[in-house]
Order: C-alpha cells, then structure tokens, then sequence
C-alpha cells in the first residue's frame, strides 16, 4: 500500500495518529491528548471518534491493544500508520518549504 | 454526585445498546468517554450541560450509524481531503456531513430557502398561536382538581321566558346547601365592587361575597393564612377578607405578615385571614377580595346571587338537576315567604339549570375559536402547498445534479440523506421564526383580546403546541424528500445519461410533475380566496354592525360609576343629597354642556340590569300570559338630552325628583307593550310599591344588546329620595356631555368628587364611544385575526404563485429562445406565460369560490345583517384576486418577454 495514495490526510486523522505514535491511548486519553497538543483549538469531536477510530482500524492504521488493567480498549498506532503519519508530515514540511520563501520575499 | 454519574452513565449505555450491529461493540467504550468527559467539567451547572452535551452527541451517532447502516452496500469510506474536491466528497456520507452541504446549497439560490422559510414559519405561527388559544380557553380543563365535578348551579323561569340566567336565591339555597345528596358542597356567591381606602388612592376593585363552602366546591385554599370559619359567616361577626395574590404583591407587598393586618374597605375595617395563590381568578381574573356570605336563615330573596357546585361522586348534572326539582315541594312545604315561593314557582315558573362549570364559562367562544383554528388550518394547508411546490421545482432544477450521482453509484439512502438535509435545514428555519413569531403573537393577542375571551389569563405558548407544530412541519419534510428521493432514484425521470447530454437546461418536466405543480397552485389560489371571502363577509358584518341604531346620538360623553358606601349612606335621602351636591359641580367644570345619571345601567349593558313587574291602572295583572319583564331604571333630568335620546311628551324635570309628584317615561318597546295601539301619556302604572307613576313621556328605545332588541322595554322613573322598589341612588352611573375632550375632564372630576367625600371612588371611567367600542369588541377581534390570516393566506399564494412561474421561466431561458429565433415576439411570448398561468389561477379562482359557497355556512354564527353567500363579498374577493394573482404572473412573464435570444441559445 503506497502511503501517498491517502493524502492529504484529514486534520482530525493527523491528530490522532500523531497523539497514538506517542503512546497507545484509550478513547478518553486520546481526546485529552489532542486537546494539551492543540494551540489552535481544534479539538476531537468525541461523537465521530469511535467511527473514526474504526474506519481506520479498517485500513490498518491502528489496531486494538490490551490495556494493563484490562478494563478499556486501547488503540496502538501500526506500522502502516506510522508511515501514513511520516508521508504527511513530510508532504507539509515541503508545503512550508515552498511557502516559506515566497512570504519572505513578498514581505 | 456519584448518584447523578451514575445516571449520566446509565443513559449513555442505554443510547449506546441502540447502536446498529456494525457500531454496538464501541456502545461501552463511548458511555464511558462520555462520562469521563462529563466528570472533568469544574462545578455542577457545567456537568450538567456536558450531560446535555453528551446525549445529543450520542443521539447524532446514532442516526449517523443507522443511516450508514442503511446505505451499507457500498464501497468502504474513501478518506477525503480537506473538502476542496470535486464529486467525491459528495460520496457515501451521513446525514450529519450532508447538513453543511445542504446549508451551502440553500445559501446558493437564498430565494428558495426564504421563501420556504417564510411561508411554512408563517403557517406554523398562525396555527401555533391560535391553537394556543384554543387550548387555553376552550380544551385545557379549569385549574381546578377534578374540574370536571365543578357545575354551575342556575335556574331558568319558563314564565318569563327565559332558560336560564336567573342565578341563586339565598332561600332555596338554603334548601339546597342542607338537602341535597347529589352534590358533595354548594355556594353561592354575589360579584360587586369594594372601596379600598388605605392602601394608596381610594379605589374600587372588584370583589365577591362567597359561602365558606366556595373553597371546597373548586377544592383550593389559601397559600397563605386561611379561608373562612364558619363562626365568620354569621350575622354579626367580625369583618374579614382573603384578598388575591396580585393585590397581596401590588398593595401589600408581598408582606409575609400580610395575614393579621387589617385594611378599610367600604369604610369599615376588615381582618385580611388569608391570600389565595397566584392565578386564583374566581369567578374572573379582576376579583380581588373574597368576603364570606351570609345567608339569612329565613327568608326566600331574589335572584341576585349565583351558585356552583361540586358533583358528588358518578352523579351528573342532570342527577343533580332533578334532585333540586325534588326539594321544590319542600320549600313550598316549609312556610318561608309562600308569596314570593308561589310567583317563583307557579307563574315564573323556575326551574333548575345545572351546566358544568366549564361549558358555562367557555360556551359562548367556542364556536368562533373553532372557526379561527379552521382559519389558520388552511393557512398551514396553503405555506405546506408552497412549499411543496417550490421543491418540486427544485427538484427539477437539481436533476442533473442527482442524475449524476445516481450514475456514481449514490444509493437511494445516499440521494435520500440529501435531500432529508435540506428539508430539515429549512423545516428547522421555519420551526424557529414560527415559535419566536408565535409568541410575540400569543402576547399580542392577550394583550388585545376583548375581555369577553374567558380564560385569556391562561393561554400561554403551549410546549405541546410547539412540539406538534414542529413534528407537522417534519413530517412534512420527511414526506417531501422521500417522494423526491423515490421520484428521481425510481427512474420515473429521464435517464442519467440523457440527462447529463442536457447540459443546463432544465429539459423537458415530465407531465405528471407538471400537473403537480399546477394543482399546487391552483389549489393555493383557492385556499387564499376561501379566508378572502371570510374577511370580506366580516367586513360588512362590521359595517353593519357600526350603522346599527342604537338609540343614543351621544358619543364622546364622559362616563363613570358612583357606588356610595352603605355604611356612610345608609338612607336613599342620604345616596340622594350626595348626588344633588354632586351634579352641580360636574356641570360648573369648563367645557361642560350638561351632566346627568342613571342608575344602574348605560345601554349596551348586554341584560335587563334592573327588572321587574309593571301593572296598569284600571287593568288586573294577567295570570294567564308570560308577565312581561320591564327593566328599570332612575334617571336624572338631564339624562335623556345629555345622551341625545329622543322623547315624545315631555322628559323629566327638577320638580319631579321632589316626592309628591310622580312621573315615568316608558321605552318604546315597553309602550307597545302595554298600551298596544294606545297613547299611554297620561296613564297611570305601578312597579312595586304602593306608588302610583304617570307616564309622561315615550322614550326612543335604547339597545341592550347590539345584534338584538331584546332588553329594551325600560321605564325610567326620577331619582327619589324615598323608597322606590327599584335601583337606589347609592349606585349611580354618570354622564357628562362636553366640548372639550373627555380626558381633560378627568382631573375636574375627581376633584369634584374629592371636595363632597375623598373616600368615595370613581369607577369604570370611559367615554360612551368606548361603550359602544367593547360591544364590537369580539367581532372586531374575530376580524382582526382572521383578516390577518386572509392577508397573510393571499399574501403566500401570491407568493407561492410567482416563485413557482418565475423559476420556471427562468429553467425555460433556452426554450424561449428559440421561439423567439423562429420568429415570435415579446409580445407573443408575454401572452404565452401569462395563458398558461393564468388557466392555473382562474380555475383556482372558480374552485375557491365553490368552495367558499359551501363552507361559509360555518360562520354563520359570526355574521351580522349579511347572508354567507353575500355576492358583493364574492365579488369584491375575486376582483382582488385577480389582481394579486395577475401580478404575481406578469413580473416573470415580462422577464420571459426580456430574454435576449442569442444569449439564451449560447448559454449551456
């Protein structure tokens, strides 16, 4: 599967991955993890987590893990998911490479 | 705290177990996030909204899931980008994604979306408030436990021709109150003002003298202090009082040591004992006191008091009605003043009327309310046509747009889940301007009613209303996108390919939806002419009702209520000398022409107010035939020049108020009456007493009622000093004529009044037009409204009938354009519009018409002097109509006519 081919990814699913690469994360520990990280206050829509959280599981990305305790599911980034993650991050570095410049010539 | 999380926990499982099968197993996983989510909000006005938060969120999943669910047979979610893209974003989303979009769409073309709006919120708004009003006043039961068990106690006297009104007497009260069986309480009660001197100004207020059963007749008691003892309704105790809780805030307030205090009414000092709770209004919402009763322990009375009752349990009013027929012979049997019980019973022949409370207080609307719901029914009936018929037509111009879908693969629930969005966007836009336009209207409509509206005090906007307006309008809607979804996902419309070959004309509208479309219309021209004609037969009722003779010329007099304390004017000398010192200062004020009195009533009074027996000299009374009732009345001398009635023979003077000479002026009425073919000027009568009157005058009869004659036989005798069986001059009502505005008098008259006695007040203070105003009130009121919702039905067909013929227009640019090419002229092309059109609106016309025809019947009730199928209403209505509708086809039809032929055939 050629990570590229899903790009760009959504915001709300780069936020998510981003939060799991971290460290495998329960539902609540998630919307909490992207609320600290997010300076521009996009926040999790806590109703479509969980669609979210399948659909990707459907494709890969992440995957189920057990928690210590055992009580709440957990979700743990995959291989894939991580190089969907590193695509993307690197398609927005060259995106800020090209625009970078060209503010600071226009001024 | 752990109870309310645990709740917060439990319903959020309880949503979670509703989940589809492909969703339920995250169902925990969720309740639990949002639980977490909830505990962490700081203080418990916050947990409670993330509460609120968290179920409406879970309420979206669902539908969200359930819709998925529906649609599932379709490929795995594409992650789309960031909303920039072409054709697959609109793909495989639910309902919650489709809402923005929708919103984006409406917003493209904002005259559709206005137009929806303003037309269902219309119609939701008319049909809101008034069913809220007839919720109010006619359906919601009395606020009183068990209301239903509540009757009114009356009694009819086929004597007198009458069935019904006559009230209580206190004598067969008394019967009743220790007789009867069927009933589990009675009282008996008696409406009259009460002066209150030492809170504030001198004022009279509205009061009533009740029995202590009262209270448990309608089963209410005070919220503060207590209702009566029975020590308090003997003879001979100490004054007490339980006043209102508007009274106990306004001239109180709100003192929680109210109970105890004493205040002075009609000068004499009154224990306040208890306050009733906020809204009490028996038996109307200005009655501010409650004094107890008391009723003589012999004796029969009049019939001056009114009565209800509480049905004991399974007996109904007709039990109740035949037990009080049972205790006749016993009350005859008794002894208690035989003459009076045998011209009660034998030549008035009374009888017992028992109507539950309810029906007596509500009977008399509830004809016209029901005929107002009608009213705005069609409203509805007409914005739904609307706006069924403006998304017909959009539904055309979005063929292409779900043509091409349809040929994507988007599923019936895909196409469904789109249009479902923007019906519900524009349903929820006219839910809301429909509630917050019916409220301001609610509050307009109390504010204004006349008072005749029982009950108004309890209409309020109704959640229940709201609730079914709003699920009308989403039934509608749902209705509307299913039928859109079905038509075009059918296949019924032209295939997609075809349909894509098009380009951007709209294409030829298959012939069924055509004459879908044309039935809206028509049918919205027919509904707005039917409440035309409604308005148009209330119109001439009020004209009618304004040129009605009244038999007073008088208007702009200044009118008010004296009533004198009988605890300072003991006497009918002592009420006389007040108001011999009092009219010479009213007429000394400047401007005044002339003042005078009567007592007790102005016309228009809407009973016969004072009424009794008249005998004739040299005649024995008739036995045989109904006596005929004659209403009584004492004038002043300048009463019937200051109030422009006309009288033949001579009117009263000074002289005759002395009390050797005694003379009378009879009505019109109450002449042919008596002396039938005879001039009785000159003839002796008696009323009453032992005194013998002569007439000397015949006066124009002077309407009681506005619609009917009944009521005008009146004598008028002078004020005297000494006993008269008739209205004592303690009571009297004054008129004063003048060449300055009445409102500048006001002032003058208080003043007057202050300088003879500062504790008596001035009651009623109107001029004699407002008189003649409150009794086309309720005509006015029903004209009032349902002329609004004519306006507003015209106004929605016209509006109706131009979106639809301006977008259709608008889709057949190309079409005109070519017949334009091939030789045709504006002109041509003008008139062609304008038949087409046309044809729809005349046959709406001509349907409006038969149907008005055949339901106006209905109003019958409302009408006056005018027949239902008066043809100058007819024919003004459709005139208008013509007009309207003409209109509303002729802007697009010149736009038609405007189109430039080489730029439509261009355009693709």
């Amino acid at each position: 599967m050629d990570p590229t081919s899903h790009l760009p990814l959504a915001p709300r699913d780069l936020m998510i991955l981003a939060a799991l690469v971290e460290r495998p994360l329960h539902g609540y520990g998630l919307v909490k993890a992207v609320e600290a990280r997010s300076s521009s206050g996009v926040l999790l829509d806590p109703a479509n987590l969980y669609r979210v959280l399948r659909r990707m599981r459907a494709l890969a990305w992440v995957e189920e893990a057990d928690d210590d305790e055992g009580r709440r599911r957990t979700y743990r980034i995959t291989d894939a998911g991580r190089d969907v993650l590193v695509a993307e991050l690197e398609r927005l570095e060259r995106l800020l490479e090209h625009a970078r410049p060209a503010l600071a010539d226009g001024g | 705290m752990t109870d309310r999380k645990s709740v917060a926990l439990a319903l959020y499982r309880a949503l979670g177990a509703l989940l589809p099968p492909s969703a339920r197993q995250d169902g925990e996983e969720m309740a639990q996030l949002f639980a977490a989510l909830r505990d962490d909000a700081p203080t418990a006005p916050a947990r409670w909204v993330r509460t609120a938060h968290g179920l409406v969120a879970l309420a979206r999943v669902l539908i969200v899931e359930w819709l998925e669910h529906v649609g599932a047979r379709r490929p795995p979610e594409v992650i789309h980008g960031t909303g920039r893209g072409g054709m697959v974003e609109h793909m495989n989303s639910g309902i919650w994604q489709e809402l923005p979009r929708a919103a984006r769409r409406l917003l493209r073309r904002p005259s559709f979306a206005v137009s929806s709006v303003v037309t269902l919120g219309l119609g939701v708004a008319a049909t809101t408030s008034v069913f809220s009003l007839v919720h109010g006043v006619v359906l919601a039961p009395l606020p009183y436990p068990d209301s239903d068990r509540i009757v009114e106690v009356d009694h009819g006297a086929a004597g007198l021709g009458r069935d019904g009104g006559l009230g209580m007497a206190y004598g067969f009260f008394r019967f009743y109150r220790d007789h009867l069986r069927t009933a589990e309480s009675i009282a008996m009660y008696t409406r009259f003002e009460l002066t209150l001197t030492d809170l504030g100004d001198a004022v009279s207020i509205p009061g009533v003298a009740a029995t202590r059963s009262l209270a448990a007749v309608l089963g209410v008691r005070p919220v503060l202090g207590r209702w009566f003892i029975p020590a308090e309704e003997q003879p001979g105790a100490s004054p007490v009082v339980v006043i209102s809780y508007r009274l106990w805030q306004d001239r109180l307030g709100s003192d929680p040591t109210a109970v105890g205090r004493t205040i002075m009414l009609n000068a004499t000092s009154h224990e306040i004992v208890g306050v009733m709770p906020e809204g009490f209004a028996f038996p109307d919402p200005t009655r501010a006191f409650w004094l107890p009763r008391v009723v003589p322990s012999t004796g029969i009375g009049g019939w001056n008091d009114r009565s209800v009752a509480r049905l004991a349990d399974g007996a109904t009013p007709d039990d109740l009605a035949r037990e009080m027929e049972g205790i006749f012979p016993v009350i005859r049997e008794s002894g208690d003043d035989p003459e009076r019980v045998t011209q009660y019973l034998d030549e008035a022949r009374v009888h017992p009327r028992v109507v539950s409370l309810k029906e007596s207080v509500v009977g008399d609307v509830r004809a016209t309310l029901w005929i107002l719901m009608g009213t705005v029914g069609v409203v509805l009936l007409i914005s739904i046509a609307n706006v069924a018929n403006l998304f017909l037509v959009r539904m055309e111009d979005r063929h292409r747009d779900t043509a091409v879908r349809a040929a994507l693969g988007a599923g019936r629930a895909q196409l469904l889940a789109g249009f479902l969005a923007e019906t519900l966007l524009v349903v929820l836009g006219a839910g809301v301007l429909g509630v917050v336009t019916a409220k301001v209207a609610i509050d307009v409509l109390r504010a204004r009613a006349p008072v005749q509206i029982p009950r108004l005090d309890e209409v309020a906007l109704n959640p229940a209303v709201v609730l079914a307006a709003l699920g009308a309008c989403l039934f509608t809607a749902v209705l509307l996108a299913i039928v859109s979804a079905h038509r075009l996902a059918s296949g019924r419309s032209v295939s997609p390919a075809s349909a894509l070959k098009e380009g951007s004309g709209r294409g030829t509208a298959s012939p069924d939806r055509v004459l879908g479309r044309h039935a809206l219309m028509a049918a919205q021209v027919a509904l707005a002419l039917v409440l035309l004609v409604g308005s148009g037969l209330l119109i001439r009722t009020f004209q009618q009702l304004r040129s009605v003779d009244l038999g007073f010329s008088e208007r702009g007099a200044l009118t008010f209520e004296i009533a004198l304390p009988s605890a300072r004017y003991g006497t009918r000398a002592e009420a006389k000398a007040f108001h011999d010192a009092l009219l010479p200062r009213l007429e000394a004020l400047p401007g005044v022409r002339a003042a005078a009195a009567i007592g007790s009533c102005l016309p228009l009074s809407r009973s016969m107010c004072w009424g009794d027996l008249l005998e004739v000299e040299g005649r024995p009374a008739p036995v045989e035939e109904e006596p005929i009732v004659t209403g009584l009345r004492v004038a002043t001398a300048g009463y019937f020049d200051v109030m422009g009635i006309t009288v033949r023979g001579r009117s009263f003077v000074p002289a005759d108020e002395q009390g050797a000479a005694t003379a009378a002026i009879l009505s019109e009425a109450a002449a042919n009456a008596y002396f039938p073919g005879e001039d009785p000027i000159g003839r002796r009568i008696r009323i009453g007493d032992d005194r013998w009157h002569t007439v000397v005058g015949v006066a124009n009869d002077v309407r009681a009622e506005l619609t009917s004659d009944e009521f005008t036989r009146t004598l008028y005798l002078p004020v005297l000093p000494d006993g008269v069986d008739g209205p004592p001059p303690s009571r009297l009502i004054y008129v004063v004529a003048a060449s300055v505005p009445p409102s500048t008098l006001t002032p003058g008259v208080r003043a007057a009044l202050g300088e003879l006695d500062p504790l008596v007040p001035v009651a009623a203070l109107r001029t004699l037009q407002d008189v003649v105003d409150e009794a086309t009130a309720p005509t006015t009121f029903a004209l009032m409204l349902i002329g609004l919702a004519a306006a507003i039905a015209t106004l929605l067909g016209a509006i109706g009938v131009y979106a639809v013929v301006a977008y259709v227009v608008g889709g057949r640019t190309r079409e005109i354009g070519v017949r334009m090419a091939m030789g045709a002229r504006a002109g041509d092309v003008q008139r062609m519009v304008l038949r087409q059109g046309g044809t729809v609106v005349l046959v709406g016309i001509a349907l409006g018409l038969a149907a008005a025809y055949l339901l106006t019947g209905v109003m019958a009730g409302l009408l006056y002097g005018v027949s239902p199928t008066d043809p100058v209403s007819y024919a003004v209505v459709t005139v208008l109509m013509l007009v309207v509708a003409g209109l509303a086809l002729w802007i697009p039809a010149r736009r038609a006519a405007r189109v430039d032929p080489l730029k439509a055939l261009r355009a693709e």
